[in-house]
Order: C-alpha cells, then structure tokens, then sequence
C-alpha cells in the first residue's frame, strides 16, 4: 500500500513559505513513522521548500509514503543550476544581499536536504528548472522490500 | 467518547452546544456529537482552553475541594506566584500568605524562593549544555505535554529539571516530619495553582511516577476565602511586607519573566498555544538553531493567565510586573534558602522527558497509509470551509473520524444535500417510469 499526495509551491511567496513542509510533516506523524525520519525529512524538506521560494518560480511536489520509505519528488520552473558539484559544496550560495538580509542564504540548502536524506538525486537544464528526488527510509517494513 | 479528560468534566444537561470549546481545542481533542460536547480519550493536553469559552459553564475543572485535606495532621499550602497578582495593588505578599494560612493551612511557605533556584539550575543547565538547541523551557506542564504527544521529536530539547513547587515540596516533607515528629504521610503539600495542567501534573507527572505534592487548589477556588480572610486581619495579623518573596521568583509567573532573570542573550519567549505550536514547528524544521533558548507558555502572559485565575490578565500582569520592579529582578544567588534549593541537584535534575506520540491513524503503518488515502479521498469531496456543523473543528478532522470509522460521510450537511439531490433525482426518474406517467405523455 502506498499513498501519493501532491502539492504547489510558488515562487517568491514568503508569506506561505513553510506551507507544504508543515502539512507534510503532520501527514508523516499521522502515520506515526519514527520520528528520527520525521525530523530528517522535515528539516530537508524545508530546505527545499525554501529553495523554490527563494530563486524559482513554481514548483511541483510529490509525496510518496509507503511503510518502509518517504519520498520526494519535487520538479521546479526556475533558473536551474550550472555547477550542481559546485551547489552541493557547503557553504557555497548565491543568494543575494537582500536574501542574506533576511537570514537566508547560509549556503546549506542543498548540502542540508542531501545530509538529511537517505536518498538523494538532483538534475537540472540551466534557464528550465531542477529536479530533486530524495527519500528517507523510516526503518520499518523492511520484509515488504525487495 | 467521554465526558471527562484528566483535567476537565463537561457537564451534558449545561452543555448547549454552542461548538466554542470544539473550535478552540489545540489538541483536536473535543467533538459536538448529538448537540453535547464530547471529549476523544487521551488528547486532552489540559490547556483549558474550552474551559475559557464555554459561556454555559459547562465544562468546569477536577479538582478536590479544599476541605478534603484534612486526612492530613498538618497542611503546607504552597502558592504559585501569580496568587500574589490576584489582589489589590496596596496588599502586600506578606498579607497574602497571612491570610492564606488563616483561609485553611496549618502553614503556608512562600515558593519564589524555589522558582529563583529552578531559574540557577537552569541558567547553569543553558551554560554547561551547548550541544542541544535550542533548548526549551520545561515548566509549562501543558506545552510539555503537546510537545511529548505532537512534536515527540524535540522532547530531548525540553531541559531536564524539575518544577519548584516539586522540589519544594519534597524539602517541606522532609524538615517537617522530622521537626513535628510526624510521618511523611501524615504531611501533606497542598499547591495553590493558577492552571489545570498543574493540578494534573499530580496525578500523571511528567517525569516521575508520583508527584511530590498531595494536592492542588485552584486559586479561583480559594479566592473567596482567601479574600474574607484579607478584609478581617486578626490582631496577631503580621506580614505586611515582602515576607521573603522575591522579585526574581515573582517574574516566573510572567511571560519572558523566566528568560529575563537568568540573563541569556539569545532567548525568545512565546506566549499563547497557537503561537507555541508556529515555534515548534519552526524549531522541527531546523530553523532555530541559533537560538539558545525558548520560553513556551501555553497561556498568553504567563501563569497569570491561567484559566484558574481571577483577576484579568492585563491587570495582573501590570501589578507583578510593578513588583518585580520594585524588588528586582536579580536571583538571590548567595541567599541561603535558595543556595541550599539550589544544591539539591538530587531532585532539580531529572530524566529526559519520554516521546509519547499520539494521534496516529492506526498502531499499523500499512493500515495508517491506507486510512490517509481515504482521509484525502473523503477531504477532496468535502466543502473545506470548516463549517463544524458536522460537530468537527475542521472538514480535515472530519474526514479524520470518518476514514477511522467514528462518522459516516453523510453526517457532513453538504454531501448529505448531494446524496438527497442524487436520491430525488432517481426517485424522479422512476417516477417517469410509471404507467400513469406515461399514459399522460401518450395522450394526443
């Protein structure tokens, strides 16, 4: 049994930022998966939330639960990333001086989420957006993988 | 379904069903079935919020009456601080703890000095533990149990000490029995308490088995013959000074009060439920990390909110606030009273607080996947605007109870008025069926 859930994250939209992080976390502990991986994922997922808000201009995300994992899918119209090597270095960012201001920008965006994750793929095309895949595995109904 | 949590009991012939207590409950925890508010078994985290609201006074506090003490040889009331905010402006604490013990204590002692030496170990705690952060304040009993039910997860954040009137207490029992030669049993520790959650914090401690204290009274429960005793002083009457209590032990009534006395550069104080759950939520997502330490209230200003106080809030607060200034706010470290509360480190220090999460679809993940997809497919086809006439603070919660089976999807007006639509239209439809029907349509 596996479950899907979608949702929209819009560009620039401070004032919502965090929305889909919150509900998505309270979907994980109604399921009551251990909170190890609850915390993981909800940290990571911010990360990523906040990602789209700050440089892209939509996003779309898929939530996948199953018993043995959470996964992400998260496809955004943005930018994209040139030197993806380069973004996953930590503390490397190119926020701008108004983001910084705002407390953003610290460069751990994406080293946080692949930190955070047990699963973690990215790709982008510069000018069309990126795509992020990462999971955590819950430690559970490991039998019912193969 | 009950009509009684460990905190509250709602009484069904006053209950009118007026839905406040349902659409104010943080915990989700209160349904109005049949016309009469109901509580869901184990969610109540004893805020007392609905208390607040329900205008038909329905839902009142368990509490033992202050009479029932007297199965003990000798009382200790023990008052929080935010008694002291609870009276005129020109009575002084030392009167209130006269007339406390007139209004039915064998003794009363002050507890501020207690709340100075929980604020040092816990001033020390923030010091020496640099690695947890940010580290959360553990004396709210309230926001201690949302945080072991709805965020288990930053339960390791909350600070591992014991609250005063605990510790308190435990000292109380011990010099006592052995100055009037009494058993410890024969003792009891009565605490005069601003908040449910603390009278509840007896029965179900957070940390330990039992609780130190033998008792609670709610301040509104005593305020009458607290204040008969202020307005008929016996001659002996003294105490109209501070009698010992301290600016530093008042502030911890007081929303911020806490953070303010240990001096901490980086600490943020939030007052209010709604407002404590946006900071948890922060603080799951990793966001506070620079911060070293929280103050979470479930009260808006403190204990001086609490639901089992009298006087208004506001009011309140102004006056400890003017007591605090006109004592100040420093801890009296070197105080003997206090250096000596301080040093027992046996009781002040405690276990981590225990993760209990709660509000899981189901004990099986499989099963609690699969009553989410149902819960969503039930949410997709409902209105959303949170009407509540289903008896559900939320069209969410709604579906919560149907996909567990407690509701069946016509208890929602709107899909009832769809499934009535849908029924009418196929009765109409057999009706054009009928020969008589049909004969009127073939005739010329």
């Amino acid at each position: 049994m596996s479950f899907t859930r979608e949702f929209e994250i819009a560009g620039g939209d401070f004032a919502n930022a965090g929305r889909v992080s919150t509900e998505i976390k309270a979907a994980l502990k109604s399921v009551g998966y251990p909170s190890d991986a609850v915390r993981r994922l909800a940290i990571a997922m911010y990360e990523a939330e906040m990602n789209v808000v700050l440089y892209a201009h939509h996003a779309h995300v898929t939530l996948t639960l199953d018993p043995s994992d959470v996964g992400i899918v998260l496809e955004d119209e943005g930018p994209g990333i040139a030197d993806i090597d380069k973004a996953l270095t930590e503390g490397f960012s190119t926020a701008t001086h108004e983001m910084r201001e705002r407390g953003f920008g610290a460069g751990m965006g994406l080293p946080n989420i692949r930190r955070n994750a047990d699963e973690f793929e990215i790709s982008s095309e510069v000018g069309r957006g990126t795509t992020l895949c990462f999971g955590v595995h819950t430690g559970a109904g490991e039998a019912t993988g193969t | 379904m009950t009509l009684r949590s460990r905190s509250i009991q709602i009484d069904p012939d006053k209950c009118r069903g007026h839905m406040g207590c349902m659409r104010v409950c943080p915990a989700e925890a209160i349904r109005v079935w049949r016309g009469k508010a109901q509580l869901l078994r184990g969610r109540c985290i004893d805020c007392g919020l609905c208390m607040r609201v329900c205008e038909a006074e329905a839902i009142t506090p368990r509490q033992e009456s202050f009479t029932d003490f007297h199965r003990f040889r000798h009382t200790v009331g023990i008052p929080s601080p935010a008694l002291f905010a609870q009276f005129g402006r020109t009575v002084a604490p030392g009167q209130i703890l006269e007339a406390l013990e007139r209004a039915g204590f064998n003794e009363v002692v002050d507890t501020t000095g207690a709340c100075e030496a929980a604020l040092l170990t816990l001033q020390r705690m923030v010091r020496e533990d640099t690695e947890r952060r940010p580290l959360i304040s553990p004396f709210c009993p309230t926001v201690v149990r949302l945080i072991q039910v709805r965020y288990p997860n930053l339960a390791e954040l909350i600070a591992p000490i014991e609250s005063p009137q605990e510790v308190l207490a435990a000292t109380i029992r011990e010099e006592r029995s052995q100055v009037l030669g009494l058993r410890r049993d024969e003792i009891g520790v009565i605490y005069i308490t601003p908040c449910l959650a603390k009278m509840v914090g007896l029965q179900i401690h957070t940390r330990r088995q039992t609780s130190h204290l033998d008792g609670a009274v709610a301040i509104s429960h005593i305020y009458g013959p607290l204040s008969a005793a202020l307005a008929s002083p016996t001659p002996s009457s003294k105490g109209t000074g501070h009698n010992g209590v301290s600016g530093g032990g008042l502030g911890w009534a007081l929303l911020g009060g806490q953070g303010a006395s240990i001096d901490l550069d980086n600490a943020l104080a939030v007052g209010g439920l709604e407002n404590v759950m946006r900071i948890l939520s922060d603080i799951e997502d990793g966001k506070m990390r620079d911060i070293d330490y929280v103050e979470c209230r479930a009260c808006r200003d403190g204990c001086v909110d609490g639901c089992l106080t009298i006087d208004n809030p506001y009011e309140a607060h102004s006056k400890l606030a003017q007591m605090v200034r006109d004592l100040g706010t420093d801890l009296r470290e070197s105080d003997p009273r206090v250096s000596e509360l301080c040093s027992r480190t046996d009781l002040f220090e405690t276990k981590p607080v225990e993760p209990r999460p709660q509000r899981t679809l189901d004990a099986d993940m499989a099963k609690a996947i699969e009553k989410m997809s149902r819960l969503e497919e039930i949410l997709a086809r409902l209105p959303q605007i949170d009407c509540g006439a289903c008896g559900a603070p939320t069209c969410r919660v709604f579906a919560e109870d149907v996909a567990q089976g407690l509701l069946e999807e016509e208890d929602c007006v709107f899909l009832l008025q769809g499934r009535l639509k849908q029924t009418m239209a196929e009765i109409s439809g057999i009706l054009e069926k009928l020969p008589s029907a049909r004969g009127e349509e073939e005739q010329p």
